[in-house]
């Protein structure tokens, strides 16, 4: 096999044309994530009874199986699920239809939000409770506390995991060529199978994943030094 | 879900697990030794080497673990041939190990430089001052107080390379990912789900070990640092 840099230049302008639905699938997946993973969090930091363990069994499982075998797994479940559940209530929905995209939705949600929620209650636990305190005894309500005190401060060290979350799926959407999504590594591999160049189109994906990701560090770096100022 | 299958199908598995777990421990090895000889060098500051190396850290560190596998594969050989070495006649096995002690060995060092930096100066200065040498100094003095500080990112690193050998039977390793496929395929794919199942249950049984594996280590080392 040979190499030949004047395709990797090209490959990078094919491949570039993945990013916006790469960008949009991951932003899909991002704002999926966030509620989902604020719900964890609060059952955790609420410790509600079995509700907690579930939810315990169910960090562990997530985090301690590969992101490709979940999306392997529900590659088979969610079609299956969500089939059966349109017949329930009379909606013409077969297996065939649900699309890939909806199948990465679910598998990267579930697995993103159980490693977001550790992040969402370490910000809340970097808050000192003496703040919250204040704020009640100036006769502040629950609600209150929440909206103009704790969550303020505990933005400070949210933002940055956020755009680390995003940083995240992007390189694991990587995956989602396996059940048939085109994202850049898919477009690479597409590209490739035109001009046989695999090797070129490897390292142009590589090249676009390298700046995206330096991109957005230096975003969460910007963003970090920002909302240092509340404080 | 068949469950008599799931049975059936898990001892089949794990046959492949020591071939899992062989090339997890030899990537965590090699990644430490590499990463260790990678932080010395970054902390030094040679010139020339120094922008290289914190491109091979920011490099690894930003792309998927599929890219490193795909490149790792496809890449090398060419690279190696350029200057006449050739090393087609490498195992897919051994293609593997190298790509994951590359990554492992950028993630570590990037766990390694803050540990070590969170050592005092004076530290060394005091160890040099009473007449060790520097790898005394190093042995003695330095990676004692940063390995606990190291020990629990270093782990999440070693879990990190366990999810990674997911990822080898794209280059067609037959790992438990790769006899899936064998075995689903044998089965004309109706029992796609319990393989996979089988698959998720057998990693999950392997991070909680290694989990708590490393919080044993972590225990004793803190006595040790008392």
């Amino acid at each position: 096999m040979t190499f030949t840099p004047d395709v990797v230049y090209e490959t990078v302008l094919i491949v570039a044309t993945a990013l916006p639905r790469t960008f949009a699938l991951d932003l899909v997946i991002l704002l999926a994530t966030l509620p989902v993973a604020t719900g964890f969090a609060l059952v955790e930091m609420k410790k509600i009874p079995v509700i907690n363990h579930a939810l315990q069994v169910l960090l562990s499982y997530q985090r301690g199986v590969p992101l490709l075998v979940h999306l392997f797994i529900a590659t088979i479940t969610v079609p299956m699920v969500v089939a059966n559940l349109a017949r329930l209530v009379g909606a013409p929905l077969e297996r065939q239809d649900i699309p890939p995209e909806a199948v990465v939705v679910i598998a990267f949600t579930a697995f993103q939000a159980c490693i977001q929620s550790q992040n969402i209650r370490g910000a809340f636990h970097s808050v000192p409770p003496g703040q919250a305190d204040a704020g009640r005894s100036m006769g502040f309500t629950r609600l209150q506390v929440v909206l103009r005190i704790t969550l303020p401060q505990a933005m400070t060290v949210l933002i940055p995991t956020i755009v680390t979350a995003y940083l995240r799926i992007f390189k694991g959407l990587s995956l989602a060529f396996t059940v048939g999504v085109v994202d850049v590594l898919a477009q690479a591999r597409l590209t490739a199978a035109l001009n046989y160049h695999y090797l070129e189109s490897y390292v142009a994906a590589a090249l676009i994943y390298w700046l995206v990701c330096l991109l957005l560090q230096a975003l969460a770096g910007h963003l970090e030094l920002r909302t240092r100022y509340v404080h | 879900m068949d469950l008599e299958y799931l049975l059936d199908v898990t001892p089949a598995l794990l046959v492949k697990l020591p071939l899992v777990l062989g090339v997890v421990v030899s990537s965590a090895v090699g990644g430490f030794t590499l990463a260790v000889l990678v932080t010395a060098l970054r902390l030094r500051r040679v010139p020339l080497l120094h922008p290289l190396l914190e491109g091979y850290v920011s490099f690894m560190r930003c792309t998927p673990g599929i890219i490193h596998i795909l490149l790792v594969y496809y890449g090398l050989p060419v690279l190696l041939g350029a200057f006449g070495i050739h090393i087609d006649a490498l195992s897919k096995v051994a293609f593997a190990v190298i790509t994951l002690v590359l990554s492992a060995g950028a993630v570590m060092s990037e766990v390694m430089r803050p540990a070590l930096l969170a050592v005092s100066p004076e530290q060394r200065e005091a160890a040099l001052s009473v007449g060790m040498t520097r790898t005394q100094t190093a042995l003695r003095v330095t990676a004692p107080q940063a390995l606990p500080v190291a020990l629990p990112n270093l782990g999440n690193a070693v879990i990190a390379l366990l999810d990674d050998t997911s990822l080898l039977f794209l280059i067609g390793v037959i790992d438990l990912m790769g006899l899936a496929e064998v075995l689903i395929s044998d089965s004309y794919g109706i029992h796609k789900l319990e393989v996979y199942v089988a698959i998720a249950l057998i990693y999950w049984a392997c991070t909680i070990a290694i989990s708590a594996l490393i919080r044993r280590a972590e225990a004793s080392i803190a006595e040790y640092v008392k």
